[in-house]
């Protein structure tokens, strides 16, 4: 990463992107599509925090141990829900 | 990577004055166990994406507590989850939003080394985590009044589903933890603020306050989930 370089357009950029997103999944919430709008929801949230940690925490240009090290708490998570909805649901 | 790097030459320090060889212009020393300054950032760095994993682990027990109890209750969730008001909580989400902008251009400013214009930048950030905990105030009070409150204290008697008071048990347990962090976090931003009017941060020393600027979007990347899921699930 160059430090001398501005990041002030990128950050302006993705401010304007989370609130379209954040606009759009409030707007999504008052219609009913059953099962559908949770996932569009969780969606939208995703792609909303993928661009914070890519851009606002640097995630895109930092070096590959940070990077890997992130990834690694949703793997964790990941493991930690499935494992539990898989006891759960079909006990 | 190019930031300033300090070097140490490969005689042993001897004098006190020697130190601030390791010293940049702003009198930022170097931890003597490291190298180079870019070694002792890159240090800071993996120890606070450490800390944020065991965060998001922390958070993890209680979104997963969130799935397990939904997917077993699905009316009582929503039926309770209309009791939260979504509109506070969209415009918490688009100030916390904010806040984490005015954050990145802070950590962008010092790096720029307009220290000052970084200070502006972490008060507009103070300012939205502020108003942010003013809204959580009114909607706590709402819920406190109504008798919405966790497990034993739940006196509501409007909802139709019994299961529906452990939704308010994990909001206020979800929100309150959220909620902690942002006071933490306010702490840690008025520290920043304070480095940067005494300005003992610089281009060449940046690392506490963009160190504070991840943990702060952190706080805003768990709250991009708690938003949805409490207040949009209808």
């Amino acid at each position: 990463m160059n430090v001398h370089h501005d990041h002030n357009k990128t950050y302006l950029a993705v401010f304007g992107t989370l609130l379209i997103l954040t606009a759009i999944t409030v707007a999504v919430s008052y219609f009913h599509f059953g099962v559908f709008n949770i996932f569009v929801a969780m969606f939208v949230a995703t792609v909303k925090g993928s661009l914070v940690c890519l851009y606002f925490m640097h995630l895109k240009d930092d070096n590959r141990v940070n990077q890997v090290v992130f990834i690694s708490a949703f793997v964790f998570l990941a493991l930690f829900i499935g494992l539990t909805l898989s006891d759960v649901l079909f006990r | 990577m190019s930031l300033n790097q300090i070097t140490i030459a490969a005689e042993p320090v001897q004098s006190a004055s020697e130190v601030h060889l390791r010293n940049d212009r702003k009198g930022h020393v170097v931890p003597h166990h490291f190298e180079t300054a870019t070694q002792a950032y890159e240090a800071s760095k993996l120890g606070v994406w450490l800390f944020l994993v065991t965060e998001i682990l922390m958070f993890g027990g209680l979104f997963v507590a969130y799935i397990v109890f939904r997917a077993l209750n699905p009316q009582a969730f929503a039926e309770a989850s209309h009791h939260l008001d979504k509109v506070m909580g969209a415009i918490n989400t688009v100030v916390l939003i904010a806040s984490s902008f005015t954050m990145a251009m802070a950590v962008n400013e010092t790096r720029h080394d307009r220290v000052k214009r970084a200070s502006y930048f972490l008060l507009a950030t103070l300012f939205f985590a502020s108003v942010f905990l003013v809204i959580k105030y009114f909607e706590y009070t709402h819920k406190i009044h109504a008798g919405l409150l966790p497990a034993g204290y739940f006196t509501y008697e409007g909802l139709s589903h019994e299961k529906g008071k452990l939704f308010f048990s994990l909001y206020f347990l979800m929100t309150g933890l959220h909620g902690s962090h942002v006071l933490v976090g306010m702490g840690l931003i008025f520290w920043m603020f304070l480095k940067c009017r005494f300005k003992s941060l610089s281009s060449t020393y940046f690392t506490p306050v963009e160190m504070v600027g991840i943990f702060w979007h952190l706080v805003d990347l768990i709250w991009i989930y708690l938003f949805p899921l409490l207040y949009l699930i209808g």
